[in-house]
């Protein structure tokens, strides 16, 4: 107990670490791009690696769906949610950090890139997939359809990004990791940070949330065994 | 063959009852004609032609439309108390899906098939999609888009009708599901209204149909297999 407890503070305290001295390597260590972007490239450090995150917090929900189904063991219920909620939080950071570079290097809010249209289409799809939940009682049944939702709605992320990118093929694909300009060993480095900052900050979130929804299911079990 | 024997026996029914009432299909084919009235107000169709535009407002009415009458189709079942004698019965639950997923598709097919020529009458200037060349491709990605509508939307029905929001729900868990099926179905009845010769178009009109073919076999076998789940009590 004490030992697992210690470990999450292990992780926490990494998490914060890598984010802190991803944030200083962003600000002050890496040089300013010299191409026409300039200092809104900065946003690239923690873009791509919350894009990352996000993906694989949806990864998370689909895979705990699929044990779900199998196993039949709401903990994995728990988990499956929790990695919905937390592919929404990180995603709706990556929107906003998206238009805000959006608007400074294109100057628009909004262009219809295929990664943007299927990212959009993502997060309606997971924001749905939270008002399935609110409106199933009981949670057995509540489980089992947000579990088929779950594993349904990852394909359709993918063939959604597949789809998308086939079809505007005429567009150029706008960001490249190798069109990123990482030639600097300094943006190398901070990327790398950030990156696992981001997957810290995220196995820290989902062990925390877990618990906390595995709490609250023990205590709704407990209120109705004294008939509250 | 006893598979088979199930799956046509509440195919029928949904049939007969639908000739019956001829509920589905009509207020279907109303609200798409309802629909080919606000584009005339959104584009001010005064030339009565929006070719440019044909494979995207096509699609726009039609998924709605599909959402509307699938629906009803399990409305039915719930409030009639039809789905607990078919779940009572000795009947696999896939094939409960596969039946009422075929159901879905004729309906609709048969409603997009009565749409179409009013469409081409109000807002297209040549129906070049009736050439014959374009004709089977036409039809393919209509067939293969209800294709995958159908199964998807008698999924998320299923689940829709038995949760407090009922129908409020498929248009908003259906619509994220199925937009890898609207993409190409526009891509692809765009292009054969516009009777576009485009190399680059028709290229992008073979992949959608190859995206619409691979979208309809793996959500078909995957749902197919975890619908179990959604009817199970």
């Amino acid at each position: 107990m004490s030992l697992r407890i210690s470990a999450l503070y292990g992780l926490v305290a990494l998490a914060a670490g890598l984010t802190m001295f991803g944030l200083y390597g962003t600000f002050y260590w890496t040089p300013l791009e010299v191409n026409e972007i300039g200092f809104t490239q900065k946003i690239f450090y923690f873009h791509v690696p919350m894009a990352i995150t996000s993906g694989m917090a949806f990864g998370v929900t689909m895979v705990a769906s699929i044990l779900f189904l199998i196993t039949k063991n709401l903990k994995w219920d728990a988990w499956a949610v929790v990695g919905a909620e937390l592919g929404l939080i990180f995603g709706s950071a990556l929107l906003w950090m998206g238009i805000i570079w959006q608007r400074s290097t294109w100057g628009v809010w909004w262009t219809w890139d295929p990664r943007l249209t299927s990212f959009l289409v993502v997060m309606l799809l997971y924001g749905a997939y939270f008002v399935l939940r609110s409106s199933v009682e009981t949670p057995v049944q509540r489980a089992r359809y947000s579990a088929s939702i779950g594993i349904v709605g990852y394909l359709a992320v993918l063939f959604t990004m597949l789809s998308t990118r086939i079809l505007r093929s005429v567009h150029p694909v706008l960001f490249r990791l190798s069109d990123s300009g990482l030639g600097d060993s300094s943006m190398l480095i901070t990327f790398l940070v950030a990156m696992f900052a981001m997957f810290a900050l995220l196995a820290a979130m989902l062990i925390l949330k877990t618990s906390v929804e595995n709490l609250g299911e023990e205590l709704d079990y407990l209120k109705s065994e004294i008939g509250g | 063959m006893k598979p088979l024997r199930q799956l046509w026996v509440i195919l029928k029914k949904d049939i007969i009852m639908e000739m019956r009432t001829k509920e589905m299909i009509v207020s279907m084919l109303m609200f798409v004609m309802l629909t080919m009235i606000i584009f005339n107000y959104a584009f001010r169709a005064d030339r009565n032609d929006l070719t440019p535009f044909g494979g995207g407002l096509l699609w726009l009415a039609f998924i709605y439309t599909a959402f509307l009458g699938m629906n009803r189709s399990f409305v039915h079942e719930k409030d009639q108390g039809c789905l607990e004698g078919l779940l009572l019965s000795p009947v696999d639950r896939s094939i409960i899906y596969v039946a009422k997923m075929v159901g879905n598709l004729i309906f609709l097919t048969a409603v997009e098939l009565l749409a179409v020529p009013i469409f081409t009458m109000f807002f297209i200037s040549y129906p070049y999609y009736l050439h014959l060349d374009k004709l089977g491709i036409f039809l393919l990605g209509l067939g293969l888009s209800n294709f995958g509508i159908a199964a998807v939307g008698t999924f998320v029905a299923t689940m829709a009708v038995n949760t407090q929001r009922r129908d409020l729900l498929l248009p908003i868990l259906g619509l994220p599901l199925l937009m890898p099926v609207v993409a190409p179905a526009v891509m692809i009845s765009g292009t054969m209204l516009s009777g576009s010769t485009s190399k680059h178009e028709l290229e992008l009109v073979g992949e959608s149909l190859k995206i619409l073919a691979a979208y309809d076999i793996i959500f078909f076998v995957v749902i197919a297999m975890i619908y179990d789940f959604i009817l199970g009590e």
